[in-house]
């Protein structure tokens, strides 16, 4: 498992790297932390784990990384859906109700403050 | 040409789940789709935060049906990794036995239901007829048919010994008879080449970019499984993985067609091979820190995330199924093809709904 | 369809391989997971079972000290795992290798912790 901190900024160009390098991207998870979200992105390269991880304030926006790759927008709305994370510009956008129906509780995945 | 756009399912004959197709068509040919889920989420991540860590191998065991005994596997795994626990070698064997027998069960319902889309009847019952054997072993060996609850952490609950290995042997013989009937059907078949050959076709590069796996990644030409990070005992049994060039259903077919043949050699290489001694070890602590873990599963690459604080409840819980990094294939295989080809193509990267959906 | 020819006669000649349910019963496995009874008369009222079970099926009302104790076992929401009958230091518990037969009726609902 190899990690790469990085800013919010410069995940379009981390992913777009790690593509080009042969990289399949695995999946997106989300953890609440209090202040802030930290969302990390699996890749596997060579056989190995390589997570992108990035902090960001909870008001703050993420750009989606499904145009560079279409199977990360599943991912993206999934965490859009159990986190209320905001993730722009996703390839197909279900506005989170993807998994949650429009009756059920909205971001249950939030800690309880 | 004037668009026409409709729903295939939630309910469709051959969907034994519930998944929707918006399939936009112009004429006969689909040009658009765009998957519906969210039928039957069951918020288990959400309930493994607030059991204790060692009861979630039952809760995990329950995201799926068919492979029940690999999510618990994978999970069981994680624990271990994030507390250091060396699992007994005799456990490991084990695990890779019912793993494998899994994995036939899931390939042997998926083949029937191949060819039930396809009409062809008499060979989804024998092949179900089949699979009725292995059931037979598992509910022997680990006490149910399927949810065996038979994977712990730090080992396994039930020993497989002497008389009951016999009876195990004699079974698998049994079904070997009974595959080796059924196998050639499956690949020469004039009507399921037919209905198969050419169409849903996934091409290599693509494959890989959106994040394939399984069996669906390995007909598009990837020697692509999770088996060969030696997990469990896989390292010792070795394997090679099972690969086609094909790139469409009927490549898809073969390789879940061979794999049934690599499984059940797997299954006895496992079960000769046993190691003597301990199969479970006491599990004493609470997980902390971060790990992860891939498994393969019959669907494709299994995996989990999970972080914890100390304490006996897990922090979160990430589970990725293989059919949620599958689902995007679609988006590929289906524009371009038949409108009378879409629920075998659906069918060919074998989905599983309620594993998506967790 | 021609290799499959084959198969389809030896079906024909053989008769059927499904049972005829009610009359011939399929006998169970030695070891299999069925049913789970609690006899209360040999409970020592320790808690293993309750704090044990996954499911939160059973419960345990009442205090030591009043002498009012007893143990609530839930059917419906037991998953028969199994781990309060391999915990129970006194043989309580006891699980059968027959299936429970089915039930339609709720008695109570699900995970109120209340004994049925």
């Amino acid at each position: 498992m190899r990690d790469i901190n990085i800013d919010k900024t410069e995940l379009g160009f981390r992913v777009k790297e790690l593509i080009d390098d042969k990289a399949r991207f695995i999946t997106a998870t989300c953890i609440d932390e209090g202040e802030f979200f930290e969302v990390i992105y699996h890749f596997e390269k060579d056989s190995e784990l390589v997570n992108l991880r990035t902090r960001i304030n909870k008001e703050e926006e993420l750009t989606s990384i499904s145009s560079i790759i279409l199977g990360a927008a599943l991912s993206e709305n999934e965490m859009k859906d159990f986190f209320g994370i905001k993730i722009k510009d996703i390839a197909i956008d279900f506005k989170g109700r993807m998994l949650l129906s429009e009756e059920s509780p909205v971001t249950p995945l939030l800690k309880l403050k | 040409m004037p668009r026409i756009t409709f729903p295939f399912g939630p309910q469709h004959p051959v969907l034994p789940e519930a998944i929707q197709l918006q399939l936009t068509c112009e004429d006969e040919k689909v040009v658009e789709v765009t998957p519906v889920i969210g039928y039957m989420h069951r918020g288990i991540e959400k309930a493994a935060e607030g059991n204790p860590f060692v009861n979630n191998v039952f809760l995990c065991e329950r995201v799926c049906g068919i492979c029940s005994f690999m999510h618990a596997l994978t999970y069981c795994q994680l624990i271990e990794g994030l507390m250091n626990i060396n699992v007994p070698p005799r456990a490991k064997y084990l695990r890779v036995f019912w793993s494998e027998l899994s994995r036939i069960h899931s390939h042997m319902l998926w083949i029937g239901l191949l060819a039930d889309a396809l009409g062809f009847e008499s060979l989804f019952m024998q092949c179900w007829r089949a699979r009725e054997v292995i059931l037979d072993v598992l509910e022997m060996t680990t006490g149910q048919r399927v949810i065996q609850s038979s994977c712990v952490i730090g080992g396994v609950r039930r020993n497989i010994d002497g008389e009951l290995a016999k009876t195990v042997f004699n079974l698998l013989d049994e079904f070997k008879k009974q595959w080796d009937a059924i196998s050639p059907v499956v690949q020469k078949d004039y009507t399921i080449r037919a209905r198969t050959e050419g169409k849903g076709i996934l091409p290599k590069e693509q494959a890989w970019e959106l994040g394939i796996v399984g069996p669906t990644l390995r007909a598009s030409g990837w020697a692509h499984d999770c088996r060969l990070l030696g997990y469990a005992a896989y390292g010792e049994l070795g394997f090679q993985p099972v690969v086609e060039e094909g790139c469409d259903s009927y490549a898809r077919t073969l390789v879940r067609v061979r794999e049934v043949d690599q499984s059940l050699e797997l299954a006895y290489k496992a079960l000769n091979n046993l190691p003597e001694g301990e199969i479970a070890v006491k599990v004493k602590g609470f997980p902390e820190g971060e790990a992860a873990v891939c498994v393969e599963q019959p669907r494709g690459e299994l995996f989990e995330y999970a972080r914890g604080n100390g304490t006996p409840h897990l922090e979160r819980l990430k589970i990725r199924t293989p059919t949620f990094a599958n689902i995007p294939a679609l988006l590929v295989m289906l524009p371009g093809s038949e409108l009378a080809d879409v629920p075998v193509i659906t069918l060919s990267i074998d989905p599983c709904i309620a594993c998506t959906e967790r | 369809m021609p290799q499959m020819l084959s198969n389809i006669i030896r079906n024909l000649v053989r008769g059927p391989v499904t049972r005829r349910y009610p009359k011939t019963k399929r006998t169970a496995f030695p070891g299999v997971r069925g049913e789970i009874v609690v006899f209360e008369d040999r409970c020592c009222y320790c808690g293993m079972c309750s704090r044990g079970c996954p499911a939160n099926a059973i419960s345990m009302t009442g205090s030591r000290k009043n002498g009012d104790i007893t143990l609530g076992y839930n059917p419906f929401a037991c998953i028969y795992c199994g781990k309060c009958v391999e915990m129970c230091p006194c043989c309580a518990l006891v699980m059968y290798e027959d299936q429970a037969p089915p039930r339609y009726k709720m008695e109570r609902k699900y995970r109120e912790n209340t004994p049925v």
